[in-house]
């Protein structure tokens, strides 16, 4: 543990400044992909986002009436 | 429909009842009377039956019209695209918010290696960021709450850091399944995995901001980690070779787990992990501000799962990148070993990197590297390496071209290797 200190140190010392420094004007995170990991960017086929998107749905849509729902709609008096 | 029906109806009954007045009037008498009353009723029922049909109908025609409306608003969009599904099979598979991507990438190089006694080159999968392919999903349950699901499978042919002299085919081609996992992540509790993947300790030794670690990082068996050390003595190669010498310690790599990382507070992240026996913790930090870029990360491991021989592990490193392009990166690591008779091997490394737009095609970036261990394959071992790379960014063809040399020294009592020269160069390409 002894010969790794000054390494402990620094890291802890850099870590501990920049928190530092950071206060004076707020840090903002950032995501960091691992060194081994498939890095962020464009890809040779899949263009701008890198991964091929076979499936997607973010919108709300409204949701389908239940059968109850409908019957009860058809039910309704007409305005 | 019905408003046509219901147009027509009154006319369809004036005329029976038009028939039965005339056949009323040219028959007299009583028993004539008794069968206008008998018409009467019947008209009077085919009315009620015509008036419950045109009913029926209103309702009918109302329910399509609300049919119709509903398929215009739940499947806008061009053709081909998913929003076409209908709505019920969507959520069916998963939720109103629903994402599945698939990614991969190859990385082929020529590894060109020096012993001190011959060269030898291999054509390589590098083993710095390994060929495979990947699915990854996840579903958004509420607000709060989304569940998710990763396979990643990698395939290797000939990895870098496995190729020597002596066996520069690798017979089997390596297969390796690296995550195969299932995520539950609360923006309010944090992330829980569980399956095969990163350990909470996993590239705790590896910050790195330079760039380059395509060819080159703290992972210094990934570029020539199979190569012998050639003993000049006995004049052959020896049985040590440079991922013995030159290990990063970096926590317990991916395995099979149960894995939770607390919400990330103010770029702090938490994480442990729990393996079939023993487990690790880690702590990271990511902030940018201003010119500034900075990660640290900071890991215990207990490795029982994965080897008798060591008790305790510990890893670190941080890196810093200016938005000038200069970027300095710091690693350290050891292991308490439970053999009393062997020393704790440790490492510590440091990187400088620069990265600028030479070129219009892409960023070029360089560095230079420098570890020291000791004590790693045998007692009062000490190896040492120097290392260059450059990688040049070609994000048009979703390529990174690179090259990288490094030199490794092994000091070791009462023998005499040779120093390892290897040069690498090769592509990624990202699907």
């Amino acid at each position: 543990m002894r010969c790794l200190l000054p390494a402990v140190m620094t890291t802890a010392g850099l870590t501990i400044l920049l928190l530092a420094a950071g206060c004076t004007k707020q840090p903002e995170s950032f995501e960091y992909t691992p060194v081994e990991e498939v890095q962020p960017g464009p890809g040779l086929f899949s263009g701008e986002d890198g991964v091929f998107t076979i499936y997607e749905k973010t919108a709300d849509t409204p949701p389908r009436p239940s059968a109850e729902e409908s019957k009860e709609r058809l039910e309704a008096p007409a305005p | 429909m019905s408003h046509g029906l219901r147009r027509y109806a009154p006319g369809y009954t004036g005329m029976l009842a038009a028939c039965v007045v005339a056949i009323g009037v040219g028959i007299p008498g009583k028993g004539h009377s008794q069968s206008l009353e008998e018409l009467q009723r019947i008209i009077e029922q085919q009315q009620a039956q015509i008036e419950a049909q045109s009913r029926v109908l209103d309702k009918l025609q109302k329910e399509v019209e609300a049919l119709k409306s509903q398929e215009v608003v739940e499947a806008p969009g061009k053709p081909g695209d998913p929003a076409e599904v209908p709505a019920d099979l969507i959520r069916a598979k998963g939720g109103d918010k629903v994402s599945v991507q698939i990614y991969g990438q190859v990385n082929q190089a020529l590894l060109v290696a020096d012993d001190g006694d011959s060269t030898d080159y291999y054509t390589v999968d590098n083993d710095h960021s390994s060929s495979r392919i990947g699915i990854v999903g996840d579903a958004k349950i509420n607000e709060d709450l989304t569940v998710g699901a990763r396979m990643e499978f990698e395939y290797q042919v000939n990895p870098s850091n496995v190729v020597n002299q002596e066996d520069k085919q690798p017979g089997a081609d390596s297969f390796d399944d690296r995550w195969v996992d299932a995520q539950l992540t609360s923006k309010r509790l944090g992330k829980l995995y569980i399956g095969k993947g990163d350990t909470a300790s996993n590239g705790t030794s590896e910050v790195d901001l330079s760039g380059t670690a395509i060819v080159g990082y703290s992972g210094i068996q990934d570029l020539a980690g199979g190569i012998l050390f050639y003993d000049e003595n006995r004049d052959d190669v020896s049985g040590t070779d440079v991922g013995d010498v030159f290990s990063n310690f970096d926590g317990l790599s991916r395995r099979s787990r149960i894995r939770y990382d607390l919400p990330e507070f103010a770029g702090i992240g938490i994480s442990g992990s729990l393996l079939t026996d023993g487990g690790d913790v880690a702590l990271r930090y990511f902030a940018q501000w201003a010119d500034w870029k900075f990660g640290a990360a900071l890991a215990y491991a207990d490795p029982q799962a994965i080897s008798e021989s060591i008790d305790d592990q510990y890893s670190t490193s941080a890196s810093i990148l200016h938005s000038s392009g200069i970027s300095f990166t710091i690693a350290a690591g050891m292991q308490e070993l439970e053999d009393s008779t062997r020393d704790d091997p440790m490492f510590y490394y440091g990187k400088i990197g620069y990265r600028s737009r030479f070129f219009q095609i892409g960023e070029t970036l360089f560095s230079v590297d420098y570890m020291y261990s000791e004590d790693q394959a045998r007692n009062g071992d000490e190896g040492m390496v120097l290392g260059f790379q450059m990688v040049q960014d070609l994000p048009e063809w979703g390529s990174e071209y690179y090259l990288g040399y490094r030199w490794h020294e092994l000091d070791r009592e009462a023998e005499d290797y040779g120093d390892i020269n290897a040069l690498m160069t090769g592509v990624r390409v990202k699907f």
